[in-house]
This record gives C-alpha cells, sequence and structure tokens, in this order.
C-alpha cells in the first residue's frame, strides 16, 4: 500500500470506520512509514480540537419564541401570508385593496336587507315586504333616472305593492345570518389549508417558492344575475356567488344590465330587490370612513350611464312607492330606549305587531302592522311617546295598515 | 435499559403525533442547541442562525404527523435544519455577511485564566475561520461528525449520501482544516 492511498483512510481508521481488512494493511504501512503515523498524529490532533469546541447555546428565549410562533394564527394572517407567498401581493397598496374589498363585502352585506334576506332560509319573499319597504322609505330613490322606469318595472313594483302587508309575527325579521357567513368564511379557511400542506413538504423547502399552488380563478362577472327572479332565496346560491366577486360588483353589474336593458324585467326586478346602500343620518366615524371609500370605488366604475344610487335623502317618488302601502313617519323622542317600551306597550294595546326593526348609532327603523280600527288611537298614542311627524299617511288605509316609523332622538 | 429508552421514546413521539403541546415544547428545549448549533457553524451569523433553527422546528411542527418513526428524532430535525441551512446558502439570498467572526469569538470559550483564554480565543478564531472557509458539502459532513457527534450512518440519513460520500467528504475536510490549523498542531 503507498503512502497516497495510506493517507486516503487515515480519516477512516481515526473514526474506527474501516473493515478488518482494510484496517489490517492501514496499520502494516503505517508500522513502517513515519511521515505516515506522523500524518496520522496531526490528523488526530485536528480531529481533537475540533471536538473540544463547545456547541453553541440557542440564545435566551429562543424555545419561547419558537413555540408562539407555532401558535396557530389567526385566518386573516395565513390569508395574507398565503398572499404574499403566490406572491399576489407585491405593494403594501394590494394588501390594503385586498382588506378594503374584505370590509366592504362585510358592510354591503350586513347594509343590504335584501341579500340578508337572500341569505336566510325561508322567508318566502312574498312575506317580506316590510323590510324592503322599510329600506325603501329609509333610503329613498335617488335619481330622476330611477322614476323613469319601464312599464315592466312599474309592474314589478306595483306587484311588490300589492303583496299582503300582514307579516306573521312568527317570521323573524331578519334573522342573523348564519348561511352568508360561512360562505364568507369558507374559501378563507380553505387557503391556509393549503399553505399548510405547503408547509407540509418540509423536506425540500424549495418546494415552497419553486411550485406555488395553482391561483384561485379571477373573479368574473357576478352570477347572482343569473339567478331567475322567481327562484326561492337560497341561502348559499345567491349570496355566496355575489360574494366570489363582491357583492358592490355584484350589485353595479345587475344595475347596469337592468338599465341597459330597457324593457328586461327580470333584470330589473332583480335589480329592485338590491335596495340602494343605506346608512344611517349620523353615522359613526368608522362608518363614514368605509362609506367614503365605498363612494370612491362607486365613483371609479360609473363609466356607464347608470347614476348608482347613493345615500341622498328620501325622494318623493320613493315615498310615492312607500305611501300607497302605509303609513311612513319620524317619531323623535327624548329617550330611545323609553320611547321603544312605551312603543310596544302602545303596540300591544292596539293589537299590532313589530314585523322588523333596523337598530343604528342613528336612530331605530321599525315596521309595524296595526289593525285599521285602531290606527287612530295608535297615533294619538304616538304623539304621546315623542314627536309624531307623519310623512305619508295614504287616505284610505287597508285592513292592517304597515307602518315604517322613524325614531330618532 | 435499550428497551425501556425505546419504549419511552416511542410513547414521547405518539404524545408529538398526537399534537400534545408539551411534547412539543420538550423537543424543542432537548434540541434547541443542537438544531442552532448546526445552523450556526452553517451559516455563520446568529440571527441567520436563529431564523433557520425555529423554521425548522416549524417544519417539524407542522409535519410531526408525518414523521413515521423510521429514524431517530435527532436524525429527522438534523435532516430539516441541514437542508434548511443548504437550500439558505445555495440560494445566494443570504441577507448577511458569512462567517461572523464577530458572532464566532462572543462564544464561551474553555480556557482558564486571561493568558488561557487569550490563547484559547485565538486557536478558537482559526478553528471557526477555518471551518467557515469549508465549502459547504464539506462542512455540513465535518459540523455534524466532529462537532455534533453523529456516525457515518447517520450523516448518510440526515444528508440523503451514500455512505461512501460521507466519508470521502469527512476526509477532504479534515485535511483542509489540517492545513489551515497547523500551527496549532503540537
Amino acid at each position: 500500500m503507498s503512502c497516497h492511498d495510506a493517507r486516503e483512510w487515515l480519516s477512516d481508521l481515526l473514526d474506527d470506520a474501516l473493515e478488518a481488512d482494510a484496517r489490517a494493511h492501514v496499520e502494516a504501512h503505517l508500522a513502517g512509514c513515519a511521515e505516515c503515523r506522523r500524518e496520522l498524529d496531526r490528523l488526530r490532533a485536528t480531529v481533537s480540537l475540533l471536538r473540544a469546541v463547545e456547541r453553541p447555546q440557542a440564545p435566551a428565549g429562543f424555545v419561547d419564541r419558537v413555540l408562539e410562533a407555532a401558535r396557530p394564527t389567526p385566518w386573516h394572517r395565513r390569508l395574507l401570508d398565503w398572499l404574499a407567498a403566490v406572491r399576489l401581493l407585491r405593494f403594501p397598496v394590494e394588501a390594503a385593496a385586498v382588506v378594503l374589498v374584505a370590509s366592504l363585502a362585510v358592510y354591503v352585506f350586513q347594509e343590504t336587507p335584501a341579500l340578508r334576506r337572500a341569505a336566510s332560509p325561508e322567508i318566502p319573499q312574498d312575506h317580506a315586504p316590510d323590510s324592503s319597504v322599510t329600506s325603501r322609505a329609509r333610503t329613498g330613490a335617488p335619481e330622476a333616472g330611477w322614476e323613469q322606469t319601464t312599464k315592466s318595472t312599474a309592474e314589478v313594483q306595483s306587484k311588490s305593492l300589492r303583496l299582503p302587508p300582514p307579516v306573521s309575527p312568527t317570521s323573524p325579521p331578519t334573522p342573523p345570518l348564519p348561511g352568508s357567513e360561512l360562505s364568507l368564511k369558507e374559501p378563507m379557511t380553505k387557503v391556509p389549508a393549503r399553505a399548510v400542506e405547503l408547509g407540509a413538504t418540509a423536506r425540500d423547502p424549495a418546494l415552497l417558492s419553486s411550485d406555488p399552488p395553482p391561483r384561485e380563478p379571477a373573479p368574473s362577472a357576478p352570477a347572482a344575475s343569473s339567478v331567475p327572479p322567481g327562484a326561492a332565496p337560497n341561502p348559499g346560491a345567491v349570496f355566496s356567488q355575489a360574494d366570489r366577486s363582491g357583492p358592490v360588483e355584484g350589485r353595479l353589474q345587475l344595475l347596469r344590465k337592468g338599465n341597459a336593458s330597457g324593457g328586461g324585467g327580470a333584470a330589473e326586478q332583480q335589480a329592485s330587490q338590491f335596495p340602494p346602500l343605506a346608512p344611517e343620518p349620523p353615522p359613526s366615524p368608522e362608518m363614514a370612513d368605509r362609506m367614503a371609500r365605498e363612494k370612491d370605488q362607486e365613483r371609479s366604475e360609473r363609466s356607464g350611464p347608470v347614476r348608482i344610487p347613493a345615500a341622498r335623502p328620501p325622494a318623493p317618488s320613493a315615498m310615492r312607492i312607500v305611501s300607497s302601502a302605509g303609513v311612513v313617519g319620524r317619531l323623535t323622542v327624548k329617550d330611545r330606549q323609553a320611547a321603544n317600551r312605551d312603543l310596544a306597550e302602545l303596540l300591544s294595546r292596539v293589537g299590532g305587531t313589530e314585523t322588523g326593526r333596523h337598530a343604528q348609532a342613528g336612530g331605530d327603523t321599525v315596521g309595524l302592522v296595526v289593525p285599521r280600527a285602531a290606527y287612530p288611537a295608535f297615533a294619538q298614542g304616538l304623539a304621546r311617546i315623542g314627536a309624531w311627524l307623519p310623512e305619508t299617511e295614504p287616505p284610505e288605509l287597508p285592513d292592517r295598515v304597515p307602518i315604517t316609523l322613524r325614531i330618532t332622538q | 435499559m435499550q428497551g425501556d429508552d425505546d419504549a419511552e421514546a416511542a410513547r414521547f413521539l405518539d404524545r408529538l403525533r398526537a399534537g400534545d403541546d408539551r411534547a412539543f415544547e420538550e423537543l424543542v428545549r432537548t434540541y434547541q442547541h443542537r438544531v442552532f448549533g448546526v445552523a450556526l457553524r452553517m451559516l455563520g451569523n446568529a440571527a441567520e442562525a436563529e431564523e433557520i433553527a425555529q423554521e425548522a422546528f416549524l417544519r417539524a411542527h407542522r409535519s410531526l404527523r408525518d414523521f413515521r418513526g423510521e429514524a431517530k428524532l435527532s436524525t429527522w430535525l438534523y435532516a430539516i435544519a441541514s437542508r434548511l441551512c443548504l437550500n439558505r446558502l445555495a440560494a445566494g439570498e443570504r441577507r448577511l455577511g458569512r462567517l461572523g467572526e464577530e458572532t464566532l469569538l462572543r462564544l464561551p470559550h474553555r480556557g482558564a485564566g486571561p493568558d488561557a483564554a487569550l490563547e484559547q480565543s485565538e486557536l478558537e478564531a482559526a478553528l471557526h475561520r477555518a471551518i467557515a472557509e469549508l465549502p459547504d458539502e464539506r462542512r455540513i459532513v465535518v459540523v455534524l461528525r466532529d462537532l455534533e457527534g453523529l456516525a457515518y450512518e447517520e450523516i448518510a440519513q440526515v444528508l440523503g449520501l451514500e455512505l461512501g460520500t460521507v466519508r470521502s467528504r469527512l476526509h477532504r475536510a479534515r485535511a483542509d482544516l489540517k492545513g489551515k490549523l497547523e500551527r496549532f498542531l503540537t
């Protein structure tokens, strides 16, 4: 065995990692070669130096930091992380846009009774006239163009006006929206799941960057417009589809379509189910901010002839819509809570029922139904509770008078 | 005794797989210095080493369910940490400088008095520099073998290499180091 060959094995010899044969050969060579013995000594010394090196200690608090990081993160952070990982978000602006769209979606949904109704199960449209009337009365139709409805729209409206006013007291006005929340959350909870899958390929971190998951299909035109007009409100179908593209965009498309097609009764009926956004008079600063952003969004969308109904005082046309259906008025009170108590008492005295309620910081909008015979007594009772200002009082009242009451302080 | 150890390791692994938070904490506590040590030797910078060590534990946490236990837990953790380090080194996206002598010089040394400390720090500086200058694929082998004390077979498992490759890389690494540390070899 040559010196060169023997030296190849010295490292293994030190580690006692040689087969018996090889070991015997190397040792035989070393016995007769002082140079290789010195080489072995130096190698042994080197290894001893290495093995004497103390292992560095992880910094203080390392364990806690790892445990903290291992804790499950909330869905919104995982979503942002995922978006960043697939490089959808390259700029803070985009991150802000994502947050904005998400909050808009929630806001519009919450502020749009028709959407909420669509998302809630089991309220047939025929039996839920009051909340739609209420919201229309509250927000009003904003533009002259809104009044210039085509014949078919007029039919649709008059049809809705002829809806039987009484609402069964058992049917909830606007129940909470379990389905809608699910449909909002679902895509978000799915996203992190994929991120976790990615993470699971721990063996090769390069996968993370080289193999991003396929993106979700880009949001396209809202499917809501394809819902047949007469379709029963389906909790998932209507909302979750509109949700994909964002309720605002969905509504804009609907409205555009409705106006553009002129006589498209179906589309218009659909559009009429989405009353304009209804910000209450004195919104909280946060609300005001959101509304402002929303308006910006709308402005940027207004390229066509359609003017999007925004927050404006009730216009006469809206009053007309409501007027033939019942009484609309404003009740100004000193103490809203006390007024609501008094109102409940008054209602039970005259045999009326509350059919819907929309409470906000600025005031409550309450839908009521009172028997025609008891209406005068009811009006007197209202006047005792606060300053009662009937804005619309049709000359001929139906048997059961629907009343929309704005209670402000 | 071996049987007892095995049984205990199996129970610990079951707890880990079941998502037992305390077991995971125990795992991090037990292996933090080893994982951090490999990362620091490979990356030469404490901040980056901590980042990688943390990432190694997080990945372990996420994929504990997939860990079948054919290898020892320590081997598995070394494998995750080594790959993360090698990938980081290969990516060339390193924000921080290599070596980080200031970091390595601040490591504790064993010398007794001030003179011994000075001599020791000189030796250690030379040693750390010599290790840091090794090519990455040799450095990881010598770190796992001589600094972490793994067996050849374990190193082969950790790095996914043939045993012969481990041997030859280790031999080259040690020969390199011997050349650079000549003046300290008496």
